[in-house]
């Protein structure tokens, strides 16, 4: 099992460093020139020179990515064409990405599991139909109505949950809004109705608050897939003869479901939930841009300057560093799942596979 | 096939959803035009009066008067334009034609999207599926690849170049960036169609027709032809219909995230992205921050996704009722 784990942790580390390299060589195509980041709109050329020699954008493709992996190999993620330390910048915007997914997917599975269990218990009845002409019609919502809806009611309506923006644990002020001048409609209206929140209540009600809806919108990106796959999985298990043999025994049918079913479907779930990690990096861009969370989505829409807001741009160091995080995320996710699968199925056998 | 389709003909959901979307196409590209000639405005063309002086779109079925400018100050006998579903927001442009051309663009992006990554994935899938080892090895491992990371950061990442470089070809019918979004969809949604393909072909090659034709000396591009494309097509059907769901789905989206056509080429996520957020602020009720004047219809948000919502269940729907219609045809 080591030797299966470090074979494909290695197989990893290639892939992340061929994703990296190949966001370095895209910016050696694209028609744009960062030095007017540095020197302004106005530049002359011989300012633009000197700023793309500040920037190290001069040097060969080959010369910049070996820095930026040397950079890596002594902890330093080095600095973004804007000029802030892309150490900082991770540490403040990877956390939230990821209590956002972690949370999300909790909120999914625990909705998904009593439907699919209520849909598979009365397989072919009027409830068993209904759910899943529901789940054919989530399917069909996007996260952006999604959210507009679960804003307009939770938010506006009820005022009871905040519009957008993040309070971080253990943080005492204004919630973590971007500066004043690139709000969106939606985050000036966040702002103003939950500016004053976040000095008041204690921390675990602020950040759970701001996060409650941003986790359902995510949840019901991907509730309808799987309420179909626990459901079928479900219908088979019940067909299962140790079902049988478990009810006569005299065992109730909630202990059938949660010794017997849940480990049978187990396996699946995780599996499914690996291949949709990098769906789920997708999900997290569209929540945080409705919810305005200041989190990796976000960082990647600034850093190629495609909130509509700026010049278009591209942040070349940010950019990297996002595609290390989630592709390294990803790889080590998906090891994580396939070990996890292996320790609740015998049958699996790791040495064989890939 | 052909008594799939007999069985398709009896599905009667399957037949509503397909009824409804080649009313959507006739309503969108010949509907559109005529629409167009019927009212007298075009699509992109802006009312002052199709906004009351707070900056609310006029809803449904309103008649609006038929000038750009504020001045002359419109009286009762002043020409007037009828507005079917109403205005689509500040600049007071018509929702309805909005809608059907926008739905030229969203249904040419998504359908171009579909092709280009059926034909990569037939490709990939056929050739990875057929020939095995060091091909399958290849192919899988480029399916995995694609398909493990996150479309949408390198629809941003690596769209932004391609498009730099792809916006200016339109082939003379389509509108400027279509192509370019088509090839960025497409690159990145084939790998799920891939997967399905190789594991048809790897079944399909199992069966003793191809092992008779690979007996009287056919050669594998022939076999791949003659006898495993016609078994394919049922499968593809079903994945294209899913796709196509799919990417209209996503070319919306790419339109909110800012990253989808032009300004001015209508299309349904702009339509929504344009008043994206806006309900928020028809019942802001607080007094502190910032004071917003702008009144918000909600027939704008509703209308553009409402047509979203209806186009991805028919193909869905569709997609399931191919699907078992050819379970059953396999099944007798």
């Amino acid at each position: 099992m080591t030797a299966y784990a470090l074979r494909r942790l290695g197989f990893g580390v290639v892939v992340v460093a061929v994703l990296t390299f190949v966001t370095y060589a895209v910016f050696q195509l694209i028609p744009y020139n960062p030095g007017y980041i540095v020197a302004g709109p106005n530049a002359t050329p011989a300012q633009l020179t000197a700023a793309d020699h500040q920037l190290g954008v001069d040097r060969t493709l080959w010369a910049q990515y070996g820095s930026f992996l040397w950079r890596l190999v002594h902890a330093n993620l080095g600095t973004s064409f804007t000029g802030r330390p892309l150490n900082s910048v991770m540490a403040a915007t990877v956390p939230v990405t990821a209590l956002l997914v972690t949370g999300g997917m909790i909120v999914m599975l625990a909705l998904a599991l009593p439907l699919a269990v209520a849909s598979a218990r009365r397989a072919g009845t009027a409830i068993d139909q209904a759910i899943l002409a529901v789940s054919v019609l989530g399917i069909a919502l996007h996260p952006f109505v999604v959210g507009v809806v679960l804003k307009q009611i939770f938010g506006v309506g009820l005022g009871i949950l905040p519009l957008g923006g993040y309070c971080p644990m253990h943080h005492v002020g204004p919630p973590h809004m971007p500066p004043a001048t690139y709000l969106t409609p939606a985050q000036v209206s966040a702002d103003a109705h939950g500016g004053a929140t976040c000095l008041a209540r204690p921390w675990p009600w602020l950040w759970t608050s701001h996060m409650i809806l941003p986790w359902f919108t995510f949840a019901f990106f991907f509730l309808p897939f799987y309420v179909r796959m626990l459901r079928t999985r479900l219908v088979e298990s019940y067909a299962e003869p140790w079902v049988t043999v478990a009810r006569a025994k005299g065992a109730s049918e909630l202990r059938i479901l949660v010794r017997h079913l849940l480990r049978a479907v187990a396996g699946t779930t995780i599996a499914m939930l690996a291949l949709d990690i990098g769906t789920a990096v997708t999900a997290a861009i569209y929540v945080e841009t409705i919810y305005s969370l200041p989190g990796v989505g976000q960082l990647a829409l600034t850093a190629l300057g495609a909130n509509g807001l700026t010049e278009a741009g591209y942040d070349l160091p940010t950019m990297a560093v996002i595609v290390l995080f989630v592709a390294g995320g990803i790889v080590l996710l998906n090891l994580l799942a396939d070990l996890v699968a292996a320790r609740l199925d015998p049958r699996i056998r790791l040495s064989g596979s890939r | 096939m052909g008594s799939a389709w007999h069985l398709l003909r009896r599905d009667r959901l399957g037949l509503i959803a397909g009824g409804f979307l080649v009313f959507l196409v006739l309503a969108c590209f010949a509907g559109g035009p005529i629409a167009h000639a019927a009212l007298g405005h075009g699509p992109l063309q802006y009312f002052t009066y199709g906004t009351n002086d707070r900056q609310k779109p006029v809803g449904p079925w309103t008649w609006v008067p038929n000038q750009a400018s504020p001045y002359p100050l419109p009286t009762a006998h002043s020409a007037r334009t009828l507005f079917v579903l109403g205005a689509d927001g500040p600049l007071g442009r018509d929702e309805l034609l909005e809608l059907l051309y926008g739905g030229q663009t969203t249904l040419e992006i998504a359908g171009g999207a579909t092709l280009l990554a059926l034909a990569i994935a037939l490709v990939v899938g056929t050739l990875g599926g057929f020939y095995g080892g060091l091909a399958d090895a290849l192919a899988s491992r480029a399916t995995d690849f694609v398909a493990a990371f996150p479309l949408l950061l390198f629809v941003i990442a690596l769209g932004w170049t391609v498009a730099a470089r792809l916006n200016a070809i339109t082939f003379g019918v389509l509108q400027r960036g279509v192509v370019s979004l088509i090839v960025v969809i497409g690159v990145f949604t084939w790998p799920y169609p891939a997967r399905i393909i190789r594991s048809r072909v790897l079944a399909l090659r199992e069966q003793e027709f191809v092992e008779a034709a690979e007996m009287i000396g056919a050669r594998g591009t022939r076999i791949i032809r003659t006898h495993l494309l016609p078994h394919l097509a049922g499968t593809i059907a079903v994945y294209a219909s899913l796709i196509f769901a799919a990417n209209v789905v996503l070319e919306a989206a790419l339109s909110m995230l800012d990253l989808g056509l032009q300004q001015d080429t209508p299309d349904w996520g702009a339509m929504l992205s344009q008043n994206f957020g806006t309900l928020l602020f028809r019942t802001q009720r607080t007094g502190q921050g910032l004071d917003i004047p702008t009144q918000q219809s909600v027939w704008t948000q509703v209308i553009p996704a409402t047509a979203l919502l209806l186009t991805v269940v028919a193909f869905a729907v569709l997609g399931e009722s191919i699907r078992r219609a050819l379970d059953r045809r396999d099944m007798r």
